[in-house]
Formats: C-alpha cells, sequence, structure tokens
C-alpha cells in the first residue's frame, strides 16, 4: 500500500485514540500496532508533528511503576482537525464501497458472470 | 535498547536537527522503550512497533523541512490564481471536466472570450486547461488521485467558467468526486453529470437532456426548461422547482427524499427503495411508480388529469390531494 496512503490512515487512527481518553506514547504505540503493521510508518513522528501543530498538548503524571509519563491529550483544533479528517475518510471509503460492491459481494457470482462476459 | 536509542542519536545528529529537538526524541524514547523492555520485548519487536531508527529520524527531518518550506512558501505569497481565455469562432462548444475536490461554476458572461478562472489553487502546475476542437478540458494532473483528499487539505479551489451568453453547450460532462457544482444561465444540449459527495445547483437552464448520478450529494434545480431529465442518487435528496420538463422526467433514489414544486413533465418515473416523493403544483400527466417503503404524494390546486400507468410499491403509496 502507498505510504503516503497509509501514513494518513494512521494519523486518523492516532487521533481517534485521543478522541476518547488521554494516553501516553508507549500505550498509542501498542495498542495501534496490534491492529496495524506501522513497522515502516512510525507512530512517534506523527505524535510529534501533531503536538508541534497544536492538535495535542502533553502533560506528566507519575505512574504506578514510578516513572512520570508524557501523556498526550487532545486540543479543541485537535478535535475540529480529527472531525475534517474523519470525514473525508467517511467518504472517500463510502464513495469506494459503491465502486466495489457494484456488483455484489459474492465471489463466485462475479466470477461467474466474468467467465460469461470474457468467452 | 542502547542500539536502538544510540542508532536514534546517529541518525538524528546525521541530519541537522536542532540538538534541544534531539534531546527531547531521546528522551522520549527511552521513556517508551523502558516500558516495552518491561513488557518483554527484544530488539526486533522494538523495530515492528516504533520502526527503525533510521526510519523514524527520516520522518522526523522530513517533518521538521516540511514546516520551513511551507513557512518560505508563504512569504513569497505563490500565486494562486491563473486565468485562461480563449477566443471563439463559432457559437458552439463542448465542456469536460474531471477533478476531484474543487468547486466548479459554470455560468454566461457578457465576455466575449470563453474564460477559466482557477482561484485558490494550492498548486496551480497541476491543472490542466485545453481548448481545441470547440471542446474545452479541465483535469487534474493525476498522480495522487486516489488520495489526494489526505495530502491537499485544502478543499476550497474554486474553478470558474463563463461562457459567453448566446454559446451553445452541446455538452456539458462533469465528473468530480468531492467538490460542488453550481451551472447559471445556461443553453445546453447535453448535461451529464457524476458526482460523488457533491452538492448540485442548477438556475435558468435550458437543455435537451439532463442526466445525473450521485451518491451523496443533494441537488437543487430551478427553471430548469428541459426536454428530458434522468437523475440517479444514492441518499442525496432532489429539489426542483419553477420548471418545465417536456418528455419524461426519471427519478432513481435509495434514501434520499425528493421535492417538486412547480413543475410539469409528460412521463413521470420512479423507482425509489425508501425516499419520499412530494409534489406541489407538480403536473406529470403520466406516472409510474416503484418503490419499497417511499411515499409519493403530490399536492396540487388545478384539477387536472394524471394518469397512473404502472405502480407497484411494498408498503408506499401514492396520494393526490386537489
Amino acid at each position: 500500500m502507498n505510504a503516503q496512503f497509509k501514513r494518513g490512515i494512521i494519523e486518523l487512527c492516532v487521533l481517534s485514540m485521543l478522541v476518547e481518553k488521554d494516553s501516553y506514547g508507549y500505550e498509542i504505540i501498542s495498542e495501534l500496532s496490534k491492529f496495524i503493521d506501522v513497522s515502516e510508518n512510525a507512530i512517534y513522528p506523527i505524535l510529534r508533528r501533531l503536538t508541534k501543530d497544536q492538535y495535542f498538548k502533553t502533560y506528566l503524571e507519575s505512574s504506578t511503576e514510578g516513572a512520570a509519563r508524557k501523556y498526550y491529550q487532545m486540543t479543541e483544533k485537535g478535535f475540529l482537525y480529527y472531525v475534517e479528517l474523519r470525514n473525508q475518510w467517511d467518504e472517500f471509503i463510502g464513495g469506494v464501497y459503491q465502486v466495489i460492491h457494484k456488483g455484489g459481494k459474492n465471489n463466485e457470482e462475479l466470477y461467474r458472470r466474468f467467465k460469461e462476459r470474457i468467452k | 535498547m542502547k542500539n536502538f536509542i544510540e542508532d536514534l542519536k546517529k541518525e538524528l545528529s546525521k541530519r541537522n536537527i536542532a540538538p534541544d529537538a534531539i534531546d527531547d526524541i531521546i528522551k522520549d524514547h527511552e521513556d517508551m522503550i523502558k516500558e516495552a523492555l518491561e513488557d518483554g520485548l527484544n530488539e526486533e519487536d522494538l523495530i515492528k512497533r516504533f520502526g527503525t531508527p533510521e526510519h523514524i529520524a527520516e520522518t522526523l527531518a522530513s517533518e521538521e523541512e516540511i514546516v520551513e518550506q511551507n513557512d518560505s512558501k508563504e512569504k513569497e505569497e505563490v500565486e494562486k490564481d491563473q486565468t485562461f481565455a480563449y477566443d471563439l469562432d463559432q457559437n458552439e462548444i463542448s465542456i469536460q471536466i474531471e477533478l476531484t475536490n474543487e468547486d466548479i461554476i459554470v455560468k454566461s458572461s457578457e465576455k466575449a472570450k470563453l474564460t477559466v478562472n482557477i482561484e485558490n489553487a494550492d498548486h496551480l502546475e497541476d491543472y490542466v486547461v485545453e481548448f481545441h476542437d470547440h471542446t474545452l478540458n479541465i483535469t487534474r494532473k493525476k498522480q495522487n488521485k486516489m488520495f489526494s483528499f489526505f495530502t491537499s487539505k485544502a478543499k476550497n479551489t474554486k474553478v470558474v467558467i463563463y461562457v459567453p451568453k448566446d454559446t451553445l453547450i452541446k455538452s456539458l460532462i462533469d465528473k468530480h468526486t468531492n467538490g460542488d457544482l453550481e451551472l447559471k444561465q445556461l443553453k445546453t444540449r447535453h448535461i451529464s453529470l457524476n458526482l460523488v459527495n457533491g452538492d448540485i445547483e442548477m438556475n435558468e437552464i435550458i437543455s435537451e437532456g439532463l442526466k445525473f448520478h450521485i451518491v451523496n450529494g443533494d441537488i437543487e434545480l430551478k427553471d430548469i426548461k428541459a426536454n428530458t431529465l434522468y437523475s440517479s442518487q444514492v441518499s442525496g435528496d432532489l429539489e426542483i422547482s419553477n420548471s418545465m420538463i417536456d418528455g419524461d422526467l426519471e427519478v432513481r433514489t435509495v434514501s434520499g427524499d425528493i421535492e417538486l414544486e412547480e413543475v410539469t413533465c409528460d412521463m413521470f418515473e420512479v423507482d425509489s427503495v425508501s425516499g419520499d416523493i412530494d409534489g406541489k403544483e407538480f403536473y406529470p400527466k403520466m406516472i409510474r411508480f416503484k418503490s419499497i417503503s417511499g411515499d409519493l404524494n403530490i399536492k396540487n390546486k388545478e384539477k387536472k388529469e394524471i394518469k397512473i400507468i404502472k405502480k407497484s410499491t411494498l408498503s408506499g403509496g401514492i396520494n393526490i390531494d386537489l
């Protein structure tokens, strides 16, 4: 998959996580990597850029293990950005589904019609 | 862990990132990696989750660069508008548009030349505007078409086409994804529109045939004179007012509603899943109606005969009130 496209999706995932609750770097990274292969799209640079752009702010809070953790918290600006990106995503994926599901989802049926057509 | 951090430090320094920023980035990684090791991750797992030090540094460096570039661009005030003008040697033209996120306006004007204005474009050089064989073509270079909405955040680029009045548009074909389309005071033969999310607004349009395929956008038509009108939509609404369709008016909708006011047509053909159709001063001569749950309601003052040729519906109905 195109790296830039995937990066946009991962950015949306990071934003989605922080809409729900404040979180710290390692938690965000390990949570996301459960679902998505992020080896080629490092998450940290995304966190850093979104913080720099004031979509997130950070604060320190001590953890039970002792060392203080840096938490990321979404700002209002970040929330608006999330909504914009989310809408774009929904529109896009809606359009994609319109196109790819036009012939239905049944592969056998699609294959039968395909064979018929290229006969 | 030591290796990872040291590699990262090296990669960052190589790329001229500010020392303050490097300290910050290293500190963040030390904290995160400490937790990862407590979780029992080995060096290989680290790379899977965090990416390679080289890749992290590369991305961070390119981002610093992006920010600087944007700043200097703003200072230089990069040109965002461009005008194209063409002489016409006959008063018939065709227009073909294939774009993604732009808003498009086509209207008649007093100008003698066919004029295209592109306004507020982030990458003017990407737009291709050509006029030959009496056909105006507007496209955008396609390198990133599939996901351009993720990379180009500015959605407010406008393309305005001024058509000299008394020019007949033989065909107007527009395919685009997210932008809106506005047509005003045009004489046309065929209009064919394919949009996914954009809204359509049409005012004072004369046409032989109108054809729309829309997924989510709403359509608003006013003062239309056409021989036929065909509209297929999924969830967008359609509103037509003060219009005369000599021939067939055919609408297909999944969940979008349809509103008609002061409209006449010959055959009114409806295929609706759950969208309702409301007519007010709506005078078709004949109706063919097919729906699952959508209703057709007409409220007219004048008593004119409306023949119902065909009706098939599961739970919808037709009501004509006089």
